[in-house]
């Protein structure tokens, strides 16, 4: 059924006349362009369409848009700029935690979400939290290793 | 510390695509980019082995002619024409190491465009890890010649002995009278000059390296970590549509019966069929979707009488007769100077390729 949706995407205040059934990950990545969030398995079972609703790491291709009304939605595009990358994008340049990139985006803010709510986790805990995000091109290692980093420098930036 | 690199993504747009291009189109779109120093090799020159890599299976249907690499502008820029595409390989940042130790030029000033069928040289594709070792030599050659021939022109625009000339960052200069100099941009000044040696100088030695065999950012991780970067799901032209196609629950299975008027009803659907092909259009992916969840089909399967223990006797029988893409050399020498031999068979489940969407994009089984 066609509804405004209100909520807040990256900051920034969003009212869509749309069918609340649709699907968020479609209506980022067409109705507003913005296809940093990717679309891969589409069953919620690869880590790629990850945003962020409310702080909370999400399948967006399994999200209604209906579901976000009132909350707040971060996609890549919404946690970093140019020149003024997040401690966890720098992380990942730095640490060389990609290689196509295509699941980089749902990675980083999955790892987002872990930070916020742990922000010391050991290996373990950062894997367990990524094991639901799949990497095809064997960047395992790195990634866990840039998460390790951008921990330190968030706890760094907090003291 | 690392130094970045930016990402040059958007190319100018200032050359119509056309179905082919031969050596005479490619100087003129050079001249419409501004000209300057263009360096070609040709295919025939190539060993055999490296030719069959470089024309895979199309062979003497490639052009041969024509491979230019390099062009330098008068600014001092170099853009380098790579046939490959970067996938996360790494290519567009190695190659642009590989043009800018042979040139002799800041690694930053090597701007990479890859895979442009309206600039790039004509290649096989991309597999097979044969960019860095069958496509870098050509990178690196053309960096070399056109390094040759830059000191060939600086040696008259100085009047200066060729064996006095030294290069640094793209600038030559004489080693006894160093206010004496010219940038490379300088000596092309936006001609378009071609030029192919004869005989090639030598190569760097891998000891005289300052720019390859360093760590530099890879050019596209900034543009990948903030989302921005653009595969080729993310490309949308006007008045587009998505398309999902029914799948068949097996391999031969036959549809029976299909209907599709529930998904005929749905707004801007389009049902297409052909024999058993059945798929929607629509113009939302998550719109296709659904119209694709309301058709209803009924579907025969084969009695294969295959299962999972009898799946690989099954390959090897109906498997197509082999196909001899190339070859070289000699098994049973190479077989007799093996020190050891371990012969075993090792049987996996059997899995489906999974390429969906991307190359390397993570994706269904």
């Amino acid at each position: 059924m066609v509804k405004t949706i209100r909520f807040t995407l990256n900051d920034k205040p969003v009212s869509l006349d749309i069918d609340e059934e649709r699907t968020l990950l479609w209506v980022l990545r067409t109705d507003l362009g913005l296809t940093g969030t990717k679309y891969s398995c589409g069953e919620g079972a690869c880590g790629a369409c990850t945003v962020l609703v409310d702080g909370e790491a999400l399948p967006s291709c399994q999200t209604p848009v209906g579901f976000v009304a009132g909350r707040h939605v971060t996609t890549i595009e919404g946690i970093g700029a140019e020149g003024k990358l997040h401690p966890i994008q720098q992380a990942f340049v730095h640490h060389d935690a990609l290689q196509c990139g295509f699941c980089t985006p749902g990675m980083i803010l999955k790892a987002h979400s872990l930070l916020v709510s742990n922000p010391s986790p050991t290996r373990t805990e950062i894997i367990e939290a990524l094991d639901n995000h799949l990497c095809r091109c064997g960047a395992h290692v790195r990634i866990v290793a840039a998460v390790q980093a951008a921990a330190e420098m968030l706890k760094g930036a907090k003291s | 510390m690392k130094k970045e690199a930016p990402f040059i993504q958007n190319r100018i747009e200032t050359v119509p695509p056309s179905p082919s291009m031969g050596r005479r189109e490619f100087l003129k779109r050079m001249g419409l980019l501004g000209g300057g120093l263009v360096i070609y090799g040709a295919l025939e020159d190539l060993p055999v082995e490296a030719r069959t890599l470089r024309t895979g299976f199309l062979g003497s249907r490639v052009p041969t002619d024509f491979n230019a690499f390099l062009r330098i502008s008068p600014d001092n820029q170099v853009t380098c024409f790579v046939g490959k595409i970067e996938m996360g390989q790494g290519v567009i940042t190695s190659f642009a190491q590989m043009a800018a130790e042979e040139l002799d030029v800041a690694y930053e000033s090597v701007e990479m465009v890859l895979g442009d069928t309206d600039l790039c040289p004509w290649d096989a594709g991309t597999w097979g890890s044969l960019s860095t070792r069958y496509y870098g030599i050509f990178v690196k050659e053309a960096a070399c010649e056109a390094r040759a021939v830059l000191l060939a022109m600086a040696t008259e625009r100085l009047s200066c002995p060729r064996e006095r000339l030294s290069v640094k960052n793209g600038v030559v200069s004489d080693r006894e009278r160093p206010t004496v100099r010219v940038t490379y941009g300088e000596l092309t000044a936006g001609r378009i000059i071609e030029r192919h040696l004869a005989k090639l100088p030598p190569l760097k030695p891998a000891s005289a390296y300052t720019t390859s065999g360093r760590p530099f950012l890879r050019r596209d991780a900034i543009q990948k970590v903030l989302g921005k970067a653009r595969f080729a799901g993310d490309i949308r032209l006007p008045g587009m549509v998505y398309a999902r196609i029914l799948r068949p629950p097996a391999h031969g299975a036959k549809l029976r019966r299909v209907d599709t008027s529930r998904a005929e009803t749905m707004k801007e659907t389009h049902v297409i069929r052909d024999r058993d092909l059945i798929a929607v259009l629509h113009p939302h992916m998550d719109g296709a979707a659904r119209a694709l969840a309301l058709i209803q089909a009924d579907w025969d399967l084969p009695k294969t009488g295959i299962d999972d223990q009898t799946i690989f006797d099954h390959l090897l029988a109906n498997a197509p007769a082999p196909v001899i893409a190339s070859e070289a050399g000699s098994l049973a020498k190479g077989e007799a100077r093996a020190k050891t031999i371990l012969e075993e068979t090792y049987l996996n489940s059997y899995v489906g390729p999974c390429t969906h969407g991307d190359p390397h994009g993570p994706g269904k089984r």
